[in-house]
């Protein structure tokens, strides 16, 4: 339809026509890309990282990252126990098992151009058991071959356990004690070559006992007395020297895949106040790993003996005679669970990698307690079987969860920060 | 008059619509300058922050987090031609053209390695494998490493070999040498530091008695070592295998779709580098021009082939993540009568070796210490791409190589030259076939299309069934085909182009090339080729394997 010229309508539309050309120029102007931009690859590449050098800003890790790069630089644990120094640490030497969660602290040091060492400890646990030590060694004599060391120990257990004597022991019977033990010692240890060890300590060693501070049981005079509990109702000052050998040519100490343990230990007690608890002990010990499947399986085997004897008319105190039970021994009953002069346990453990963090393990004990080792019956003694699960490195456990059926105490369940064997 | 202004308007809106839109108005598939052989970092990266990794968050992160895109999608930064150009990341050597056998054996290695005395400048008697730093008579930077007693020649061994082969492959290494010291030339400089248990403090004689207590020494009481040069330009910290590093200009391209960190799986696998994480690669900034850019490197070889750096490799390496939840499970469930496979195999007892076989190994199911976000993402062609370089090493400079190991007992360079070269035909017969392997596509100016077959090329597969070819004119601007004529079937690798689509004198033209052998379906996976014309004759612009 045609319109007369110069209406308001055509000036209308010429003004349009003029306002969309000029948007559109002003457009192409303000927008160069794609139409009027890089004619080659080479720009096409650097106009995207023009565009990203607008935007650079520096990393910023996550929480979890930050925590672990912090971890990784400054090690905490190793600043909390150095070699020398004040240290921190889980746990302490001559910790029992069975004492709970402890920590341990104290000051060491090298001497004398790292000649000798210094080592001034305490530990205590959630049972409160407590631990103080005063450590003066020369460790590296001929070459490393050598060790001379003098200690004084004291060590507060409020929490052990007492089920009575011999295999027949009731679980209802269960009673706390407190054994209190100040030592002074001093050793001599050789390694002529690195899977041999032979040394001997001779200490003087005073004991009490006392009423057990575990609420859940009686304490032990409430049960048991001199007459069953031999050492109970007084305790007296020993003389002791030991001699031991020891062969060990397992892959890892504490994570053992290959190789065997075999120590022997003869140790003797005099009684220097009463004349009555006169005796020597012998501790005999063998383990054995035998792996399939390049380590991946392993076969594990530990037996071991011990026994004390008590010169003739005299005993050997309850608080020294050997024990069976508990995460190292007999997994179906509880640590310490039997007692008498002589005790024997067998362990038998398939071990499979389930992955590189992973064992776990089918395990089968054998052990009881008896009177002498004439008196061993293999017909007689206690079982327990179960299931382990070890959490580990390469070379060591570093949480273990065992749980034993078969006792006649029920499950036991047990979690530790250490192998079984 | 409407009628004029309606048509102006819409054609105003048109226009700028198109001009805000760069999806409509949109680049063209190629450019004058394609295929590129280089891309160019153009922006000064001087700005950047060292950047720490943890090695246990980089084992969290790729184990249980999925890091990194995993969109299954072509890599993003190869040239139109399916390469990678030249970069701060790779840099294409046997894999464009050949290399002879000594240019090979010396690798990256500028000089003889380190000379005159050595002066120790710090010391590690703590962690993975202890060391320490000395400046040579030239006042050179080197990094000392030796190997565990347990398997002496093991780790230097491994160190030399890997390095020169990633060298050839095209990354940037550092040039480490085999060295060997006696007790009585080291030095300790004024001011050396050690970092043992205590932390750090002054390095004494009896540390470097400690350390090397902890070395493999020989029979004449020498010691032999790693020297590793220190690599040019300022530490900026390590690259992780996916995503961009967020204070450099010049990363725009997601590592975990990058050509060459996908394809280094295949590198990886043959010579079991098990070990390829991002704690064992460094950045450098280093002058390029006026500007400052970021190199790319990776070193630490000292796990690859046999050796576990302090010990024989471990027999899972290669063959299970560090956590890999199936066969643990299976494992546990069965109380550990499920033996995984790679527990049985048996590896001779060669010290100096280690642990490495080719009997078992399977190209295919290789897998590093826990998961590579770019490894993961490696597509067909990218292995590909990585097996033609590999193909691309001769045999003959293989062995050359593995000699410069100087290992003592024979018997160990014989079984891990045979091991690396039963390993490799496994990559090429594995990779080649597993995609479709045609190569080297060339149209003349007759229209006559030329080409070649990897996989037959290396010998690891026969003759092709048949080729098929789909001729089309490519439109460049509009990103579209338009197929000529009908698909032409021919059993050689040479095929005419239709004479209609020479007569139209197009710009460029493109054939779709499949291949088809009965023992190797891939092959039929399409291969799309493009020629721009170029004088009277054609060259090669586009080649996208799998479009």
């Amino acid at each position: 339809m045609n319109l007369p010229a110069d209406t308001p309508w055509d000036i209308v539309t010429a003004m349009y026509s003029r306002i969309a050309g000029l948007a559109l120029l002003m457009t192409l102007m303000l927008q160069p890309a794609p139409l009027l931009a890089q004619d080659t690859r080479e720009a096409a590449l650097e106009r995207q990282r023009a565009e990203k050098a607008k935007q650079v800003e520096p990393y910023n890790p996550g929480k979890l990252e930050r925590a672990l790069l912090w971890y990784q630089e400054v090690n905490p644990v190793q600043k909390l126990a150095p070699h020398n120094g004040f240290y921190l640490q889980y746990g302490y030497q001559f910790k029992p098992v069975g004492s709970g969660l402890g920590v341990g602290g104290g000051y060491r040091h090298d001497l004398f151009h790292r000649n000798a060492r210094v080592d001034l400890g305490a530990g205590i646990t959630m049972r409160n058991y407590q631990m103080l030590l005063a450590d003066f060694s020369l460790p590296h004599l001929a070459d490393d071959r050598i060790e001379l060391g003098v200690h004084a120990l004291y060590r507060h257990n409020p929490q052990e356990d007492f089920w009575g004597i011999g295999p027949d022991s009731l679980n209802d019977d269960r009673v706390s004690y407190r054994v209190n033990f100040t030592d002074y010692a001093v050793r001599a240890i050789a390694r002529p070559v690195p899977w041999l060890e032979a040394g001997t300590h001779v200490g003087w060693l005073s004991g009490s006992i006392g009423p057990g501070t575990d609420t859940r049981f009686p304490t032990i005079e409430d049960l048991f007395t001199d007459a069953d509990a031999p050492g109970l109702a007084a305790q007296p000052d020993y003389r002791y020297a030991d001699v031991y050998g020891a062969i060990d040519y397992r892959d890892q100490k504490n994570n053992a895949r290959a190789g065997g343990y075999y120590s022997l230990t003869w140790r003797r007690y005099t009684d220097l106040d009463f004349d009555l608890y006169n005796f020597r002990e012998i501790d005999a010990l063998v383990q054995q790993f035998v792996p399939i499947f390049d380590k991946k399986r392993v076969f594990a085997v530990q037996a071991r003996l011990m026994s004390a004897a008590a010169d003739d008319g005299q005993q050997v105190p309850f608080y020294f005679q050997p024990t069976v039970g508990g995460s190292t021994s007999l997994r179906s009953y509880n640590d310490y669970r039997f007692r008498d002069d002589t005790g024997m346990y067998f362990n038998f453990e398939y071990r499979w990698e389930a992955f590189s963090a992973l064992d776990m393990a089918l395990f089968y004990d054998l052990g009881t307690v008896v009177p002498e080792v004439e008196d061993l019956r293999l017909s007689t003694l206690k079982k327990g079987y179960g299931i382990g699960f070890r959490f580990n490195s390469y070379k060591r456990v570093l949480y273990r969860i065992d749980i034993g059926f078969g006792g006649t105490d029920g499950v036991r369940y047990f979690f530790k920060f250490s192998k079984a064997f | 008059m409407r009628t004029r202004l309606f048509l102006t308007a819409i054609t105003a809106t048109a226009l700028t619509w198109a001009a805000l839109e760069p999806g409509l108005a949109s680049d063209p598939r190629f450019y004058p300058d394609d295929p590129i052989v280089r891309d160019p970092e153009t922006q000064n990266a001087s700005g950047v922050q060292e950047i720490d990794i943890s090695e246990g968050y980089d084992f969290l992160e790729n184990s249980f987090l999925d890091s990194g895109d995993h969109t299954d999608k072509r890599a993003v930064n190869v040239s139109t031609i399916d390469e990678v150009p030249d970069s701060s990341w790779f840099t294409n050597r046997i894999g464009r053209e050949p290399w002879p056998v000594d240019r090979l054996v010396k690798g990256p290695d500028t000089s003889a390695g380190p000379s005159g005395t050595w002066t120790i400048t710090s010391g590690k008697l703590e962690g993975i494998a202890p060391g320490f730093t000395m400046r040579d008579g030239t006042g050179q930077l080197y990094f000392i490493k030796f190997d565990p007693p347990s398997n002496p020649e093991m780790a230097s061994g491994a160190e030399v070999i890997s390095t020169k082969l990633f060298y050839a492959f095209g990354y940037h290494v550092p040039e480490n040498y085999l060295a060997t010291i006696r007790r009585e030339a080291l030095l300790i400089g004024e001011g050396a530091h050690l970092r043992d248990k205590d932390g750090r403090r002054l390095m004494k004689p009896r540390d470097v008695d400690a350390l090397l207590r902890r070395a493999a020494r020989q029979a004449d009481g020498s010691y032999r070592a790693i020297a590793s040069k220190a690599l040019e330009g300022k530490p900026a910290g390590h690259f992780r295998y996916y995503g961009t590093r967020p204070d450099d200009p010049n990363d725009i391209y997601p590592h975990e779709h990058r050509r060459e960190l996908r394809g280094m799986a295949v590198f990886a696998a043959w010579l079991n580098h098990d070990d390829s994480r991002s704690i064992n690669n460094l950045d450098t900034l280093v002058p390029d021009g006026s500007r400052t850019v970021i190199r790319h490197n990776l070193l630490d070889f000292g796990s690859t082939l046999g050796s576990g750096t302090l010990q024989a490799q471990s027999p899972r390496a290669g063959n299970e993540y560090l956590w890999d939840a199936r066969p643990t499970l299976i494992t546990m469930l069965t109380l550990g009568l499920y033996v995984r496979p790679w527990i049985r195999v048996s590896y001779p007892d060669i010290p100096a070796v280690g642990r490495i076989e080719s009997t078992h190994f399977d190209p295919e199911h290789w897998k590093p210490e826990y998961p590579n976000a770019a490894f993961v993402n490696a597509r067909p062609e990218d292995r590909f791409w990585a097996a033609r370089i590999v193909a691309a090493l001769p045999n003959e400079a293989i062995r050359a190589i593995v000699e410069t190991a100087k290992y003592s007992d024979p018997k160990a360079t014989e079984y891990l030259t045979d091991t690396i070269l039963t390993r490799k035909n496994k990559i090429l017969k594995t990779w080649l076939n597993g995609t479709n392997p045609v190569v080297n596509p060339r149209l003349s100016p007759a229209g006559e299309l030329t080409f070649e077959n990897a996989a037959i090329m290396t010998a690891v597969a026969n003759a092709a069934e048949r080729y098929t070819i789909q001729w089309s004119v490519f439109d460049n601007a509009s990103n579209t085909h338009k197929s000529v004529g009908s698909e032409q079937a021919v059993t050689s690798p040479k095929a005419q182009a239709p004479a209609e689509l020479l007569s139209a004198r197009p710009e460029y033209v493109a054939a779709l090339v499949r291949a088809f052998h009965a023992d190797h379906p891939a092959w039929s996976q399409p291969l799309m080729v493009y020629f721009r014309r170029a004088g009277d004759g054609w060259s090669l612009v586009g080649l996208e394997r799998n479009p």
